[in-house]
Formats: structure tokens, sequence, C-alpha cells
């Protein structure tokens, strides 16, 4: 079992940038697929404060896909501020949005989260090969890569040799879902975004997953943004947005290519 | 573009069985490819070096190829005969060094018959100015004595003390056969790849006794001439096929074709055997090109093998790349990860052919040489097969160009939701 007394260093709440601005802020954005004449995300504001947890909800197709799009950089609104950290994200260049999101998000999709070529420990510590600022957090907290790998993951309620040793395609949904949360947590990006990460997971599953996530997150300092459809889980959040409520696109419910 | 490295060459052995078989096709062309190369390049060495160190051939009036394939290749037959008498004064140039008769018309068993001098097996140069060599016995001493090609021997299970019947003319079935003379094998030569492996060797003496009383290619009718009676005849030939030449000097080789092209007393033609061998070759050399253009089809084959395989494995593969595309990779890196496994399995499989090739060419080696008498020299890569190499490196990569474009339009499409 890897060692707990590491743990206070890594709850580093950064206090010391907050400035009360928040880390994410959305404004006046407007955003339609190339071709299409219709906006179909059109949201006055949207914030995201330090160490908040949120939780957007919206049915499939409401813009949920378009709106994480937006705020990892990988869409561009044609109007509008997407301010992540400080930063104009609508100024970078693509190679820059790329570095910067792995530098400050960790992601997990709703299932098939893990690359099935490479193992347990080396699917979690993927983004600090991307990632120079993450890889030297993560060396922060262990001495190694592989140390942080393990540490996150016996936290996630995947310690022991019986689990890591397996090939990934052997692990249950729920074991992959937290393998995936160990991912978008190591190094401590400032947001670790899931995307219906809990879909695929039975209820009990569902809520012992969130917990871990939330444990986790507040331990790294980071923020979450979840996605789901499922409201039964919205109570556990500092805030519930409605996207449908700050989503002012007549085409809103169209969920633009898929 | 480390941990892309490291990427691909997980992701390949993650995929081993079917990377195996691209490989493997790879492997295959590129063994083919360079195999008949190299029979190409050694059949043509060995064929243009069918004879060496002769300086001119000389025959009857006739094209230069005509007089090569009947004096060389025992092709066809010759227009007309030479007088002894012409080969005698031509011989005697100050310029030649040495001369070697040569009179054919006769066969045995479809092999042809060559009447020449012990001055054949001393000058006679083939390949790389080799001379012939024995394998058993030695020169033909006896009027009745007999040298045979490898080929011979092997194919008509003769060895030293047999005796061989001669038949009249050049067809592979004769019926007139000059059974009363049979001459003794005494030599077998060692294989050289050239066409006297399929020659039955024998002195001018003996050609011109088994034809004693012979009028006009027919048998003699009445009275025969036994073969010890035969013995005691005046047997210089009245006339040869062809003849090689060997010059004091290559600087008076143009001199005495011209001397020889304006024989007085015959009308004669010398040859230069490099130029008249080579010009052959063009002739039957759009076979080689076919063989080269059907091999080089067969590398387009596995590399679109290779191909298919990669496109097949994109669409399984694009929940990865957006999986890789969430923790930093960027479109390039993606790009690169098709392109690496591209350059990857080419490479493998350049490798895999390589190694074939020196597989087959150790086994090869020695029946090519028993069965065709083609010489084939296990040398390194020659510098044009490392550029034949280079093209299907650079083919491969021209074939990963097109899924990894793909999969990076996917990738900017897409970027990081998962579409399957």
């Amino acid at each position: 079992m890897m060692s707990i007394s590491t743990d206070t260093t890594t709850n580093t709440k950064r206090q010391d940038d907050v400035a009360g601005k928040p880390l994410i802020e959305l404004s006046e954005i407007r955003f339609s697929w190339p071709g299409g004449t219709l906006p179909v995300l059109e949201i006055d504001h949207f914030h995201l404060g330090h160490d908040e947890s949120i939780f957007i909800r919206g049915p499939s197709g409401s813009g949920k896909s378009t709106l994480l799009g937006i705020i990892t950089g990988i869409l561009l609104p044609q109007d509008g501020d997407v301010v992540v950290v400080d930063r104009r994200i609508n100024d970078l260049s693509g190679a820059e949005r790329d570095r910067f999101r792995v530098d400050t998000m960790g992601y997990i999709f709703q299932m098939f989260n893990l690359i099935p070529y490479l193992n347990i420990v080396e699917n979690v510590i993927l983004p600090c090969q991307f990632s120079k600022s993450r890889k030297a957090q993560a060396l922060r907290n262990s001495s190694t890569l592989e140390e942080e790998a393990l540490r996150l993951l016996s936290h996630l309620n995947l310690g022991g040799s019986e689990v890591q040793d397996k090939v990934v395609a052997e692990l249950s949904v729920g074991q992959q879902q937290r393998v995936a949360a160990a991912r978008a947590l190591i190094g401590g990006p400032r947001l670790v975004i899931g995307d219906e990460p809990t879909s695929s997971l039975d209820s009990e599953h569902r809520e012992s997953f969130l917990r871990l996530l939330f444990e986790e997150c507040s331990r790294m300092g980071s923020s979450l943004i979840f996605v789901s459809h499922d409201i039964d889980l919205a109570p556990m959040f500092d805030r519930v947005v409605e996207l449908s409520e700050i989503n002012n696109a007549p085409d809103g419910t169209a969920g633009g290519k898929e | 573009m480390k941990q892309i490295a490291l990427l691909t060459l997980k992701s390949t052995r993650n995929r081993k069985f079917t990377i195996f078989l691209t490989v493997l096709s790879i492997g295959l062309s590129v063994c083919l490819l360079l195999g008949v190369e190299r029979i190409r390049t050694e059949s043509r060495a060995s064929f243009i070096n069918t004879i060496s160190d002769t300086d001119l051939i000389v025959g009857a009036r006739s094209g230069p190829i005509q007089l090569l394939l009947y004096s060389v290749f025992r092709i066809g037959h010759a227009t007309n005969n030479i007088s002894w008498q012409s080969y005698q004064e031509i011989a005697e140039f100050p310029d030649v060094s040495w001369t070697i008769p040569i009179s054919l018309g006769d066969s045995h068993k479809g092999y042809r018959v060559m009447g020449t001098s012990k001055a054949y097996f001393e000058h006679f140069r083939y390949g790389r100015k080799q001379s012939l060599q024995f394998k058993n016995g030695g020169v033909f001493d006896d009027l009745y004595d007999a040298v045979i090609g490898s080929e011979v021997a092997v194919k008509l299970g003769y060895d030293i003390g047999n005796s061989v019947v001669i038949s009249h003319g050049a067809g592979d079935v004769s019926f007139i056969e000059h059974d009363d003379k049979p001459f003794k094998v005494v030599g077998i030569l060692t294989p050289t790849g050239t066409p006297a492996d399929q020659t039955i060797h024998v002195s001018l003496g003996g050609i011109e006794a088994i034809h004693i009383g012979w009028a006009d290619g027919s048998a003699p009718s009445g009275l025969t001439i036994s073969a010890a009676h035969a013995r005691r005849l005046n047997l210089t030939p009245k006339t040869i096929t062809a003849f090689l030449v060997k010059l004091n000097s290559p600087i008076a080789t143009f001199k005495t074709q011209r001397a020889i092209n304006q024989y007085k007393a015959e009308p004669l033609s010398a040859i230069l055997p490099g130029v008249a061998l080579q010009q052959l070759w063009e002739l039957i050399g759009i076979a080689e090109k076919a063989l080269i253009a059907v091999s080089v089809f067969v590398v387009v084959v596995g590399l679109f093998g290779m191909l298919t395989a990669l496109m097949t494995s994109l669409n399984e593969r694009r929940r990865e790349m957006a999986i890789l595309r969430s923790v930093g990779a960027r479109p390039i890196h993606v790009f690169s990860l098709i392109i690496a496994e591209a350059i990857l399995v080419t490479l493998l499989g350049i490798g895999v052919g390589v190694v074939l090739l020196y597989g087959l060419l150790v086994v090869a080696q020695p029946l090519l040489i028993t069965q065709f008498g083609l010489f084939i020299t296990i040398s390194f890569l020659s510098l044009y097969e490392i550029m034949l190499i280079g093209l299907v490196l650079k083919a491969g990569v021209l074939a990963g160009i097109i899924p990894g474009w793909r999969i990076y339009r996917y990738s900017l499409n897409d970027g990081m939701t998962i579409k399957t």
C-alpha cells in the first residue's frame, strides 16, 4: 500500500491566485456549427469558482457536449470570451489550446476511458507524458510517476496488485471509471470534467464513485464540472445549473452534429 | 515525440497478430522484389560474360546476332561454313595471339556436339575470365574422345568411360546415327552457366572422321569406312563453322575486324562479342522488365494490404484518439501515431524481406548452379537494391499518410467527443 503521509502536501488550496476571480468565465458566447445557420449555444454568462463543484444538467442534445467543447478549447465560439485560469482561450493557437487543456484539465468520459494497449498505471500517467506541469506536480507528491499513479489508485479503492496487474479489458466498468478518475486527477489539474461519467454505473456505484471523486478533487484542489442528466446526484454538488436555462440558443435542443 | 514512439510500439504489440501478417506480406513482397532484381542482374552478368577474353568471333558473312547465336549459344545454324584455309591464314595474322576453331552441326540426344581444338580448353574464358575446369578426367586426346559439359553429364547420367553415339544434324530427334564410330567420355567439365554445360566437345578430327564419305548431309551409300580405318586417313577438316580470336593487343581489334570483313578469298564476318551480347540482351531483356514490373506490383499490393489494415483500424481507434486528445495529444501527435506505425511496419517488412532473401539465396545458390548453371554471388545489398528498399520505405510512408491524414481530420472534428 502507498504511504498516506504525503497527502497533506497535495491539499494545496490555491488561495494565492484566487483573488476573487472565477476559474472559468464565459461571457456572451455564441456558437454555431460550420455551415449551420442557427447557433446551438448562446450563453450570456457562466462561471465556475475555484474549488467549486458544479452539476450541469441537461437532456442529451441540449448542447452539453458543445459547452464542454468550448470550455476545453476544442471548439471556438464565433462570439464571446472564454476565460479559463485568467487566459482567454480564444486567443490561443490550436497547439497552445491543446497544451493548455492538458495542463489545466482532467477529463473523464462516459465509458471506455482507457487505452487498451496500455496497462492501468500507464493509462493513469498518460497526461504527464504530454504535460510538463502535471508531471512536475505529480513528482512533487511522489518520487516517481508510477508511485503517484498507484497512490491515486489506492485512494480510489483500486489498491493492491490483484487489481493493478490486470489488463484494462479485465476491469469492471466501475473500476475503469475510477482508473479514468485517477488519470484525470494526476498532476492536480485545476479542473476535472466528467462527461456523464456515472451513466454506465449502477445506482449504488454512482454515489460511491462520486464520493471518491469529490474527496480526491478537494484533496488535489481541483474544481469539478459534472455533466449528467441524472438529477438524483445533484444535491451532492455546490451548485446545479440547468443548461436549458442558461442556453438562449433557439436551436439549443438540436444538439449540433450529433 | 518519444511518447508517440512508445505508444506506437505498445499499440502495435497489442495487435501483434494482424501486424505480423501485414509485416509478413510486405516482407514477402520485398523479398520477391529483391530476389527478382538479384537474379536479373546475376543472369545478365552471367549472360554478358558467356564469353570473355575473346576479341573477335569470325564466321561466314551474316548479322552479328546470328553469328553470336550459333557460335556461342549453339542456337540455330550457320548460313555457311568457312574454309580451313581462310582460318589458317587469319590465324597467322601477326596481331593474332590465339584462335579457337568451332565446328558444329551434329548432336547427341539434343545436346550439340562441337568440334574444336585443344586450344579451347587452354584459352576459352567465361565470366570473370574463368577458364574451363575439369570435374573429372581431362582434355580429349584420342580421335574418338569426348569431353562433356556438366549438364550433359548430370542429365544423361554419363561418367568417364561412357560411350557416346553422335547423331547427324542438330535436331532433338535424329534418325541418322554415326553409330559406327562411337566416342568415349574422357572428361567432364564443372558447371559454368554457359552453353559449354550443354555441349559435347570432340576434336575437329573426330568430326571429320564420322563424316568420311558423307556428301551434302546424306549418309554414304555403299562402302563405309570403319572407325579403325578412318584413323589412317588425312583428317584435316576442309571447313569449320566459326572461330574465336584473341589479339595480342586490343588496340588491333578494329583493324583486324576490318581486315576480316574485307577478306578477299570468301565473305566473312568478324564481330565483337561484348557488343553483340549486349544487343542480344536488349532483345531478350523485355522479359526481365516484365519480371521487375510484376514484382513492383507485388510490393504495391503488399503496401495496399498495410493501407487497408490501417484504414480499417481507424474506426475502432477513433475512441483511442479522443482519449489521447483529452490527455493533451495534439492532432499532429495522432497523425504521427499512424505514420509511425506505417514506418514501423514497413521497416519490419523490409527487414523480414532481406532476411528471407539471404535465407533463400543460401538455399538456392547450389540449386541454381546445378539446375540452371546460374552462379549467384551472395554479396551485400547493392546500391541499386538499397535504393529499391528506400523506395519501398517511401511508398510505405506515403501509404501511411492517407490514414494519418484521415485520423488527423477526425481528431480535429471529433475533438474529444467519442464517435463510434
